[in-house]
Formats: structure tokens, sequence, C-alpha cells
């Protein structure tokens, strides 16, 4: 079926850029209190938080600087939760702003708006699960989503 | 007695927490008192522990973790495939029952080095990584 119908994504901040995750992926979204940190995880992973009472992997999104600023952990920060290849994982980001409507089958918002949409004067760049877990990539801008490396 | 094998040795290391399987246990010391063999640099080598040839290793240095522990603190030796091996920690935690703690799969696609944890327990609200003893020393 071809006809428009709006696409929901969850809009969230990482450091000053928007980035926006279909709603689909997305199974929760919880405040960041803190996390048991472990040695030997992958890059960006930094331990679990504990989210409906089971350990949920961290992958780690959110600014470092601002991390340096603060006392860690930085609370401000939030978890959003998804699902990859059956697993949950945790997203830490800086902030959720909020759900947004796009019109348009899947392939028109991507061909059309080139992973990225405007939205309130400013620019939010499409992102999803596999590409941010596997990866470890978000997109830029204005680019392919295989350019920026947080 | 033999160890119960439900048994599990929690000890710290740093800010993070590990679970050993106290089949593999064969002493915890205050300190490791021992006579150095061939080799032995003060934290790794060859050390002699009750007459059986022993490897103490810096477990620190094999997980990654950075900075050097205290000198005076508890020691761990355990047994596998035969061998004996040793290394320090900062603290020994407990010695719970395995089934008394909630257990999960550690997820392996976050490890580096897969199989190394595979289990996670939670214990004291805190989330603790289950080491494999044979990938460790292997």
């Amino acid at each position: 079926m071809d006809s428009d119908y709006p696409y929901e994504y969850l809009v969230f901040a990482v450091s000053s850029e928007l980035y926006g995750i279909n709603l689909t992926e997305v199974m929760g979204v919880d405040r960041y209190r803190g996390c048991t940190r472990f040695p030997l995880l992958e890059e960006k992973f930094i331990g679990f938080a504990k989210i409906n009472g089971k350990p949920v992997p961290l992958l780690n999104l959110a600014d470092s600087e601002s991390r340096k600023r603060h006392r860690q952990p930085v609370m401000e920060e939030y978890i959003i939760t998804v699902k990859f290849q059956g697993e949950l994982v945790g997203l830490l980001v800086n902030n959720v702003k909020k759900v947004i409507k796009v019109n348009g089958t899947k392939d028109a918002v991507d061909k059309k708006h080139q992973h990225k949409f405007s939205w309130q004067g400013k620019d939010i760049s499409l992102v999803n699960t596999d590409e941010l877990v596997d990866k470890k990539v978000i997109c830029e801008p204005g680019a392919d989503c295989d350019t920026k490396t947080l | 007695m033999p160890f119960n094998k439900d048994l599990i040795l929690i000890f710290s290391l740093d800010e993070y927490r590990f679970a050993i399987d106290v089949t593999s246990l064969v002493e915890v010391t205050d300190s490791l008192e021992i006579s150095a063999l061939d080799s032995f640099t003060g934290y790794v080598g060859n050390i002699d522990f009750h007459g059986k040839k022993t490897t103490l290793i810096d477990l620190r240095e094999k997980l990654f973790i950075k900075g050097r522990g205290e000198k005076d603190t508890p020691a761990l030796v355990v047994k596998v495939n035969f061998d004996y091996y040793a290394f320090q920690v900062d603290f020994v935690d407990s010695i719970v029952e395995e089934k008394s703690m909630k257990q999960f799969e550690f997820p392996q696609f976050i490890l580096k080095t897969k199989g190394l944890f595979p289990h996670l327990y939670e214990w004291n609200g805190k989330y603790v990584a289950g080491i494999d003893t044979n990938m460790l020393f292997k």
C-alpha cells in the first residue's frame, strides 16, 4: 500500500543536535538514574541500567563533554529503550524532546528528506536502532547515515 | 566437605563487581604469603603456594582496569584445568548461593571478549558479572 500515512518519530538531543527515531522502535523512555559499569565492553557501551527490573545495556550517545563538565552520573540524561536483535538496549541521550508526525511512506520520507526533516527551523536527522547499535554511528544533518561517529 | 557447586564468590576490583563459581576456588587468603619463583615481577609471575607452582596474574591488567590495587588486599587462588592461579582483589564481598540471586544472560554482543562474562547477577541492587575462569586463564 503506497498511500501517505503519518510516521511518528521520537525526537531526542545529543549535544546540540537533534535526532529522530521511529516510534515503532522505541520500547520506553526513562530518566537516567545511574548504571553499573563493567570493563571490556564494546566501545560506547558503558554498563547496565535497571529498567523494569531488568538489566539493559547502555549505549552512550550522550555528549561526553557535558559528562566531563558535570560529576557523573549526569542525572538530566534520558534512556530511550529500543530492541536490537531481540535484546533490549538503552540509548543514553542528553534530552528527549517530543514525538512528531511526518506524513508520507517511509521511502518517501527517506528520499524526499534525505534522512532528515525540519522541525521548528531545526534539522532533525533520522536514525535507526541497527545503525546506532551495530555501526555506532548517527546521521549528520543532510548526510547519509554513515558519516558521523559520536 | 566439598563446596556446594551452587555457591558463587563475589569480589570487587575498583568500582566493578565480579563473581566466580566456588568450585574452582582453592583458597582465599588475607595476603599472599609466598616465595617467588622464576620470572616473578611483584605483580605477575610464578609463585610457590603451599608447594604448588602457581601463576600469579594481575587481574586488573587482564580486565583492562586502570590503576593498581593496594598491596595487602585479599588474594584468590583458583584451580583451572589442573593449573593453579592466584590474583589479588580489592575486597571479597560475599559468598552467595547462586539460586538466591536473580540471574541473567550477559548480552554477548556488547562484550569485546565473547564468553568471558556468561552471566549477570543482581546482588544488593547492583549487577555483578559472572566470570568464566576457563576463559579467563586459557
